[in-house]
């Protein structure tokens, strides 16, 4: 599979390493590759093409959800270090502190690294904040890639500069040092999200009568409608009447009837009806 | 077919799909079975067939959003690679890892720097004594000299012995792969951290030869030199390598010929914390104990015998057959 989502010089695939589908080339789609009739996203999205000749999108994680995750990884690492250190003195008065000192030096090279690789891209902060590493060709990470990428933490975190933090904040893919080494990414599991369109939640709508019958919105329309309808329940009144004038009055205008007074509830009927219209 | 029908129709496949990709994901492995994997590849094709559709219809973002995920999870599962196998790990670290390490510049470059500065920096010490105290400090040089006052047969009991064994394991090791990690900055880092390594140690060394003390140190130093000090060059030729795949890319972007170069540097960074953690044995129960000179000078001699015939014997073997020493395409 080639990853086609980014433009730059690491994108660069021997010909037998990248049996690229030719109908889906970045050439050949001109816009997003696999999302004809979209733009580009503007976004921290990575599309990736399967031999399935199917492209799909991963949602990077930032750096401040990876900060986080990586927090409570190490809040988890001095709680074990303590305990075990508590534990060895009680039973041994000192004698057990060599092993101590070893299992904290592996514990801090390559706990990360054994978890991740036992628990699929998740240590138990990534696993907390909803995130995995994977592969930047999309697959899962191996042995080599996540012992590679937990060394190189040491450079990540070398005080002053965080050159991690530097290096996620410049690259594209967002990454640092240890993931440009081993060729991974870190992304945002979405499994907890809803497979359904988004539904419109609110009463009896009073405006769906000033939608001609027989009016069928295009395409692009319903997109943008449907993606409007899944983010209108985290807006105020005021703002969902804001920004669905823009459509709503263009609607009005287009019908010739005189502009609705609750565009917000004009647009949700809208898309209603198109929901339930069959698609060709 | 409307949206609402398209969902309601696919959705246990979707659910059953991501039941599959939650079982493949659990680390046991012997409780898969074929048939349901056949099942899986099935879901997942068809998986792909509706994100194709539901593209092509521009369905609502959370649909197409939802089938984003589910066929990254799938497609990650369905073609992950675990071609982790003992035997070939093994065969790849005694023909393969020696091998490219003595044919590569960047460790000779380290032997050079290494060797360079130590032997330098010792011999600095022994003809002028304030050498060492400018370099290392009045009191780490007085704290060394109080612990060498003694025989190193004396230095304290089992359970002590093996604490500082555990230390000697977090310190060195540590360090070895910081130096290791710190190539990723042109191999500067990687440089830094052996040259200031070895003219420390240097130092050190010079100046002991010239005091009192000088017959417990090289006593204690004997057995665990060669193996400690070769893991210290091999740390920083790992992280030299990584610096110098960022500048000679072989015709790669930079980036893919540092992912290319990685995995064959992580094989001498992890040898190099073998050979300190071997080491770090030795220094904690050998140089310390009770037994000859003589004894723990064969043990010097007979550990680097141990590397020079693994380093430079492969070279004079039959060459692996191609493709088994081909960089491991991470």
């Amino acid at each position: 599979m080639a990853p086609v989502g980014w433009r730059g010089p690491a994108d660069f695939r021997t010909p037998e390493m990248a049996p690229m589908p030719s109908d889906l080339s970045a050439a050949n789609v001109p816009s997003a590759p696999g999302l004809p009739g979209r733009s580009a996203p503007l976004d921290t999205t990575l599309v990736l093409v399967s031999p399935e000749n199917i492209a799909f999108e991963y949602r990077l994680a930032g750096p401040a959800p990876r900060a986080v995750a990586f927090l409570i990884d190490l809040m988890l690492l001095v709680a074990v270090g303590g305990l075990t250190l508590l534990v060895a003195s009680v039973i041994s008065q000192g004698a057990l502190l060599g092993f101590w000192l070893a299992g904290v030096f592996f514990l801090w090279w390559g706990g990360s690294a054994a978890v991740e690789v036992l628990a699929n891209g998740q240590t138990p902060g990534k696993r907390a904040l909803g995130i995995r590493v994977v592969s930047q060709d999309g697959l899962s990470i191996n042995v080599s890639q996540s012992i590679l990428r937990n060394f190189l933490r040491a450079i990540d975190l070398a005080p002053p500069f965080l050159p991690g933090l530097v290096s996620m904040v410049v690259t594209s893919r967002l990454q640092r040092f240890g993931d440009l080494a081993a060729g991974t990414i870190v992304v945002v599991d979405r499994a907890a999200m809803a497979a359904g369109p988004p539904r419109v939640d609110s009463g009896p709508n009073l405006v769906a009568d000033l939608v001609p019958i027989g009016f069928t919105p295009s395409l692009a329309l319903v997109e943008a409608l449907a993606s409007y309808v899944g983010r209108r329940r985290v807006l105020g009144p005021a703002r969902r009447q804001e920004i669905a004038a823009i459509a709503g009055r263009r609607l009005t205008a287009a019908w010739g009837v005189p502009a609705a007074h609750d565009d917000d509830a004009l647009l949700c009927a809208v898309y209603e009806q198109a929901i339930r219209e069959p698609r060709r | 077919m409307t949206v609402e029908e398209m969902v309601a129709a696919h959705l246990a496949e979707w659910k059953e799909l991501e039941a599959d990709v939650a079982w493949l994901r659990r680390p046991s492995m012997n409780r898969r079975d074929p048939r349901r994997i056949l099942d899986f590849s099935r879901r997942y094709r068809a998986a792909c067939s509706d994100l194709a559709l539901a593209t092509a219809q521009r369905f609502p973002a959370e649909t197409t959003g939802y089938l984003h995920q589910l066929v990254a999870d799938a497609h990650s599962q369905l073609y992950r690679t675990e071609s982790f196998g003992l035997v070939d790990w093994l065969q790849s670290l005694v023909l393969v890892v020696p091998r490219r390490i003595v044919t590569d510049p960047c460790f000779w470059i380290a032997m050079g720097v290494f060797w360079g500065l130590f032997l330098g920096a010792g011999a600095a010490a022994i003809l002028r004594p304030s050498y060492a105290v400018d370099l290392v400090g009045a009191a780490k040089l007085a704290q060394v000299e109080e612990m060498y006052s003694k025989p190193p047969s004396s230095f304290g009991d089992d359970a002590q012995r093996s604490t500082m064994t555990g230390f000697y394991v977090m310190n060195n090791a540590g360090i070895g792969l910081r130096a290791f990690a710190g190539g990723i900055l042109g191999g500067v880092g990687s440089l830094l951290i052996l040259g200031s390594n070895a003219l420390t140690l240097g130092a050190i060394f010079g100046h002991m030869f010239t005091s009192p003390q000088r017959a417990n140190f090289v006593e204690f130093v004997t057995a665990h030199g060669p193996f400690e000090l070769t893991a210290v060059v091999l740390s920083a030729a790992a992280g030299l390598r990584l610096g110098w795949a960022l500048l000679d890319t072989r015709g790669w972007s930079r980036l893919e010929s540092l992912r290319r170069t990685a995995p064959e540097a992580l094989s001498t960074a992890g040898l190099a914390t073998v050979l300190f953690i071997l080491a770090a044995f030795i220094e904690g129960f050998v140089s310390p104990s009770t037994l000859p000179y003589r004894t723990k000078a064969a043990v010097a001699v007979g550990t680097a015998a141990i590397l020079v015939v693994y380093l430079l014997l492969p070279l004079f073997m039959a060459r692996v057959p191609a493709g088994r020493d081909a960089p491991d395409d991470a």
